[in-house]
């Protein structure tokens, strides 16, 4: 049963066994198959992805942040300020002109905005201005919108609001002096801004005021179900102002057909090969992939990875060519949290990440084919990953020498921790874990590889959402191990993926990332000079020393980067997108 | 009977109110999971989540919040909205139900037929080798778990994977509405698998119903006044003995058209079944009281609907 | 057999019917227990089950001894040398000593079995246990005192039984295993949470139908009889109408015990049963649903054994019902 789990909490699944918005980087696909688009794609046909969750979780593009919405409607159907093609390594200007004109020791922004970009009826005779992003960017602060990074990479704009607003507020900061620029000033330099990074989320894509502001009053805004598109696709039926139900049905069908408005000649990001992409929620994971093999003009969706008897059966035959296997830029750990004892102490930790058998670990989830065994924090593709030590690791860490786990050496470092027979003897350790496979079968192997140092655990499955938003992601709950839990970058920039997690003023009551707790000062001082870095390489250097640190006080133990396990059929050409974790770029894929 | 009836009804909804208030308070009791913070998104602002929470309402006291629901539901019919994506629950249920209704109806034909015709030629021809067959896989039937015997079935049977290819695998369900052919070969393995247990209780039940009516005086009589054993059979003694079939039959329907949720999961059939297990594991309160209140809505109207076709079957039954 | 079906009451109350002449009157060469062992015993296919129980009770208790001596790994031991390169489990083979294969954690499954008894066993006889001392005394209450009493208990029971039986246990099993568990930390997640549920789901059928024969024996004149000769209502309830009961108190019981494995099963394997790592055989059928196209071992020997397990308290059953009232124009 627990197969059909996996199908079915719309919100849960959508971020289950997915490594949460990924961002871009280079596209080093390490893939099997064809490479990205060098064979002629082919123009028009139909492609529908099969998903095993509920698909997006909403229509609002202010609301989208996970790797699903990117996939399914961010690059088909919208366009921002900056964006990502397959190839990108930094943000590519897209309704932008071109890289931000700074001034002003890089505390001021300025942008062109391209002309003659058309949105979708009801407002075809409409091009994007400049006041449209604006608006767009502005109502990323309002509570109706729910946007979840704005106070992260926006708070430094003059003026913009500390908490989220009831109304859509008005940035001093975020001008349009004409139709054509956009101007942003901030009160520091923002490294994720003059490197716009942040500006290719999707709180930069147009909105215009007059059309929306109906829909943003209320409690919750209801813009998405009325949008208008900007991208080369548009949800079916949608021109009437209205999306109706024959293009989204909540969990079950997402309907993309060409949007007449859009010019392929302003968009030099988006090929937009297929005529209509079609996406189904709720399928069973098996099912879904072994239709995607064996079928035609399908194509893999929500899921990192098949599950381990078809990713066998795929790549032990000739169906081998239809996968395309790379990193997604994305890590699997374990939280520690170090309010908890004896888990505020570094060698009890230590002893943790020595004893865990990494290769067992990345067995219940598929094997080599699915993942690196990670050496520290920081995923491959990510500035610093080779400064922090690259794919073999800092030999300091004698902790994660070993892939298959050392008893010994963590029976040491029990002793050092105040266990002199090397056997933990407190209190058992309340864990709670994701129930759905595989993450459940890595949490159960956790849960006897603690066992060889006589760590006994509370041990509890619980579904995917309630293990984050009522245990693991509220410091209250007094959690000790969150076994299942992965991260992804937002954006080819380590900041993403380091102060969530470990930045000490970012513990929240409710939703916290920062699981293991860790509020050290120090760290926290070097996280804030790290942001207002703007050179590429010493943000490199500096995220990277921030790496060693994490790593060397195991506050998690990193046992997985990640690999994005893509599949089509064979009439199908994936192209892999970096940027959100190697998941398909659905404008630069096409049929054969 | 009028009479009866209203005081059945009132006393329906009566029933539904006491089971609206349990689940209310099971569920809000003791949640699953926290909507306000399901629905901030990734790394919420703390005042985003607590601004959620009272938008939902989540802030009120648990009367307060019941009350508001009932006002809702009784005024004008609003189950209210999913908390997990902010659908509305009438309509999602709404949406679902034609797949359950699709298989309990199917399936009750199928164990109805099969469970009346070999429970009769059971009994008629007992001790027979037929006899000893049906009523050793009536028993096997209901001893497995339906869940495996859905395994079972899709293993060898499922066009996808499958060593004897027949039927389509499980999620190839699809609305009537978009294909009749398909609907009808997708629903054909489940089914026969919710079927085969039903079919097999009714067998035995039957079977040793119409034993015991057979064996009955005024069937001797019958018999005696020169009547075809056919005639015995089907007009006298599967009159008396088929109320039990009918009662059962009616109150495992409505259990059914509540969500057979076994059936459901193992064949991937979006029905009202899957919901409700899936809001329960989500904390998703209105969905939860939805589809519950859904269920028990059926099960009291069955158990009405059986009691009435009681008086008009058994004659010795009446109502005041 | 949809789990928790009302298809039980009709049953129940059919056999229950048959069970309770009171068995007075005739002049017999044995008495009524001889007579019911001597026909129990003829039934071969009845015996055979029971003996089946037994052996599988033995097997439960035993459990470590038997992993023991045949050498196999212990139910929890993760093995994942057992598992190929791409973490798929290997199957039944004498050579690796896993008779039965492993699971997808490197598990042995005969091992996992063997124990998953213990479970499937342990709520077959507490939690229908525990379901039938409170329909018992509920129904007896309900049934004689009537008035106040009855109108309330019966109430009470309507509305629990116009809930979705497997949902109303979901939504518990489900509520319950939070850490805290429930009632205040007396149900902890796992083994007792499932035996508290199945028992709060079952006990409302048992109370009806108890209540129902207590009417009836209520009216009968054995009862009238003795309240003339004043006997208080106390030894009438234990000395009259109790003894009446236990027929069809057995009755019930060997046809609720097997619904209660499959209700613990059916729990299991929808996610809301027995904590991890315990062996369960509903939560192994689960965890082989993903792989079963490939691993048919997992799926196939679990349920196997729960097929045989319900079917030998089924034969029982059937077999308890034939020697309490034998129907003459039986088989």
């Amino acid at each position: 049963m627990r197969r059909y789990l996996r199908s079915l909490p719309l919100l849960a699944t959508a971020v289950a066994s997915v490594v949460i918005a990924g961002c871009g980087g280079s596209s080093s696909s390490s893939s099997s198959s064809t490479s990205t688009g060098s064979t002629a794609a082919k123009n028009g046909g139909a492609v529908t992805v099969l998903e095993v969750g509920g698909g997006v979780l909403s229509l609002d593009p202010g609301y989208w942040y996970y790797q699903t919405d990117y996939t399914d409607l961010y690059q088909p159907t919208q366009r921002a300020l900056y964006g990502f093609t397959p190839q990108a390594a930094s943000p590519v200007p897209d309704l932008a002109t071109s890289q931000p004109i700074l001034s002003n020791g890089g505390k001021t922004l300025t942008f062109h905005i391209r002309p003659g970009v058309h949105y979708s009826a009801p407002l075809a005779s409409r091009t994007v201005a400049a006041a449209d992003i604006k608006y767009a960017m502005e109502r990323c602060f309002a509570a109706g919108v729910g946007n979840g990074y704005a106070f992260s990479y926006f708070n430094r704009i003059v003026g913009a609001p500390s908490k989220p607003t009831t109304t859509v507020p008005s940035v001093s900061g975020i001008t349009a002096p004409n139709a054509s620029t956009l101007v942003i000033t901030t009160t520091v330099p923002v490294g994720v801004l003059t490197v716009p990074n942040a500006l290719a989320l999707p709180c930069t894509v147009p909105i215009p005021q007059d059309y929306a502001a109906k829909y943003d009053t209320g409690a919750q805004s209801t813009y998405g179900m009325h949008q208008v598109f900007t991208g080369p696709y548009m949800i079916s039926g949608a021109g009437t102002g209205t999306v109706p139900s024959s293009g989204y049905q909540t969990g079950k069908l997402l309907a993309l057909v060409r949007n007449p408005s859009w010019v392929k000649s302003t968009d030099p990001i988006r090929p937009a090969h297929f005529d209509t992409i079609t996406f189904k929620g709720g399928n069973d994971i098996t099912v879904a992939s072994q239709q995607i093999l064996s079928g035609q003009s399908l194509m893999s969706g929500d899921f990192a990875a098949p599950p381990p008897a078809i990713l066998k059966q795929g790549l032990t035959s000739s169906q081998k060519s239809q996968f395309q296997i790379a990193p997604s830029g994305g890590n699997r750990y374990i939280a520690l949290n170090t309010t908890v004892k004896p888990l505020d102490n570094v060698n009890f930790r230590r002893a943790i990440a020595a004893v865990l058998n990494r290769n067992a670990l990345r067995l219940t989830r598929g094997g080599p084919a699915i993942g690196t065994v990670a050496t520290h924090f920081l995923p491959p593709q990510n500035p610093g990953f080779q400064q922090a030590g690259g794919t073999a690791g800092d030999p300091a860490n004698d902790f994660y020498a070993n892939p298959n786990g050392n008893v010994a050496l963590a029976e040491s470092y029990m002793k050092k921790a105040g266990y002199p027979t090397g056997q933990y003897t407190g209190p058992p350790l309340l864990t709670i874990a994701d129930n759905e496979p595989p993450a459940a079968n890595t949490a159960q192997a956790v849960q006897s590889q603690l066992g060889q140092i006589g760590i006994k655990l509370t041990f509890r499955e619980v579904p995917h959402a309630t293990m984050l938003s009522k245990y693991c992601e509220v410091p209250k709950a007094a959690v000790a191990i969150c076994p299942t839990l992965g991260w992804g970058r937002d954006f080819f920039d380590s900041q993403s993926f380091i102060t969530p997690l470990f930045y000490g003023p970012n513990i929240i009551p409710s939703g916290n990332s920062n699981m293991s707790q860790v509020n050290v000062p120090a760290l926290n001082t070097q996280m804030q000079a790290a942001e207002q870095l703007t050179d590429a390489t010493q943000r490199a250097s500096a995220w990277a020393n921030l790496d060693k640190e994490i790593t060397s006080q195991v506050y998690v133990v990193t046992w997985l980067w990640d690999n994005e396990v893509g599949f089509h059929s064979t009439n199908v050409n994936g192209v892999q997108w970096p940027f959100n974790g190697n998941d398909w770029d659905l404008t630069a894929s096409s049929l054969k | 009977m009028a009479k009866y009836i209203i005081r059945r009804l009132l006393w329906v909804i009566v029933l539904l109110f006491l089971v609206s208030l349990i689940t209310f308070v099971i569920f809000y009791l003791l949640p699953s999971a926290d909507p306000a913070t399901l629905r901030a998104g990734r790394q919420p602002n703390p005042a985003v989540v607590a601004q959620i929470r009272h938008n939902l309402g989540l802030d009120k006291p648990w009367y307060t919040q019941y009350f508001n629901y009932m006002k809702a539901l009784v005024l004008h019919f609003n189950f209210g909205y999913s908390y997990t994506n902010n659908v509305n629950v009438r309509t999602l249920i709404f949406d679902r139900l034609p797949a359950t209704i699709s298989l309990t109806v199917g399936a009750a034909i199928l164990f109805l037929v099969l469970g009346i015709g070999v429970g009769t030629i059971s009994a008629v021809r007992r001790r027979s080798k037929f006899d000893r067959a049906a009523m050793g896989t009536a028993l096997v039937a209901i001893s497995a778990p339906v869940y495996w015997l859905g395994l079972l079935a899709l293993f060898v049977f499922a066009k996808d994977i499958g060593k004897v290819p027949i039927f389509p695998g499980a999620s190839s369900y699809v609305p009537i509405s978009q294909s009749p052919t398909k609907w009808f070969t997708s629903l054909l393995l489940p089914w026969i698998v919710l079927a085969a247990s039903f079919a097999a209780i009714y067998a035995r039940l039957l079977r040793a119903n119409l034993i015991e009516v057979m064996s009955e005086d005024y069937i001797r009589t019958a018999r005696a006044k020169g009547l075809s054993e056919r005639r015995v059979i089907y007009h006298h003694g599967i009159r008396s003995a088929i109320t039990p079939i009918v009662t059962a039959a009616g109150l495992d329907i409505g259990v059914l058209l509540g969500g057979a949720i076994l059936t459901e999961t193992v064949f991937n059939i979006p029905g009202i079944g899957r919901l409700a297990y899936d809001s329960i594991l989500a904390g998703d309160l209105p969905m939860i009281q939805g589809t519950v209140l859904l269920g028990a809505f059926f099960i009291v109207i069955m158990n009405l609907v059986v009691d009435v076709a009681y008086a008009f079957i058994d004659p010795r039954v009446r109502y005041s | 057999m949809s789990v928790g079906s009302p298809q039980l009451l009709i049953e129940a109350e059919g056999a229950a019917q048959a069970g309770l002449e009171p068995v007075a009157g005739e002049i017999a060469a044995r008495s009524p227990l001889e007579l019911f062992w001597r026909r129990f015993r003829g039934d071969r296919v009845a015996m055979a089950s029971l003996i089946f129980i037994v052996l599988l009770i033995l097997a439960a208790i035993f459990a470590p001894v038997i992993v023991k001596l045949m050498g196999v790994q212990g139910p929890n031991v993760q093995n994942p040398n057992a598992l190929d390169q791409f973490g798929t489990p290997t199957g039944p083979s004498l050579a690796t000593n896993h008779i039965f294969g492993v699971d997808n954690l490197g598990r042995d499954v005969f091992a996992r079995v063997l124990y998953g008894a213990r479970v499937s066993l342990a709520v077959a006889f507490i939690a229908t246990g525990i379901a039938l001392f409170i329909g018992v005394v509920s129904g007896l209450f309900a049934g004689f005192y009537r008035g106040k009493v009855d109108m309330a208990i019966s109430r009470f029971i309507d509305v629990l039984l116009a809930f979705p039986i497997l949902l109303l246990a979901l939504g518990l099993a489900a509520a319950c295993s939070n850490a805290a568990g429930c009632l205040g930390g007396l149900i902890k997640p796992g083994l007792g949470n499932v035996i508290f549920v199945i028992a709060f789901v079952n006990w409302t059928y048992i109370g009806r139908i108890v209540r129902g024969q207590v009417l009836s024996l209520r009216e009968k004149e054995f009862i009238e009889a003795s309240r003339s000769l004043g006997a208080s209502n106390r030894r009438i309830i234990f000395k009259e109408v109790l003894p009446n009961l236990v027929a069809p108190i057995i009755v019930y019981a060997t046809l609720i015990i097997p619904q209660n494995i499959l209700f613990e099963a059916a729990l299991s394997f929808l996610g809301v049963g027995v904590e991890p790592p315990q062996a369960s055989w509903g939560a192994m059928l689960s965890d082989a649903s993903t792989s079963f196209s490939t691993a048919w071992w997992y799926m196939v020997f679990p349920g196997v054994a729960l097929l045989l397990t319900v079917l030998a308290f089924n034969l029982v059953g059937d077999g308890l019902q034939d020697a309490l009232h034998p129907k003459a124009s039986d088989s």
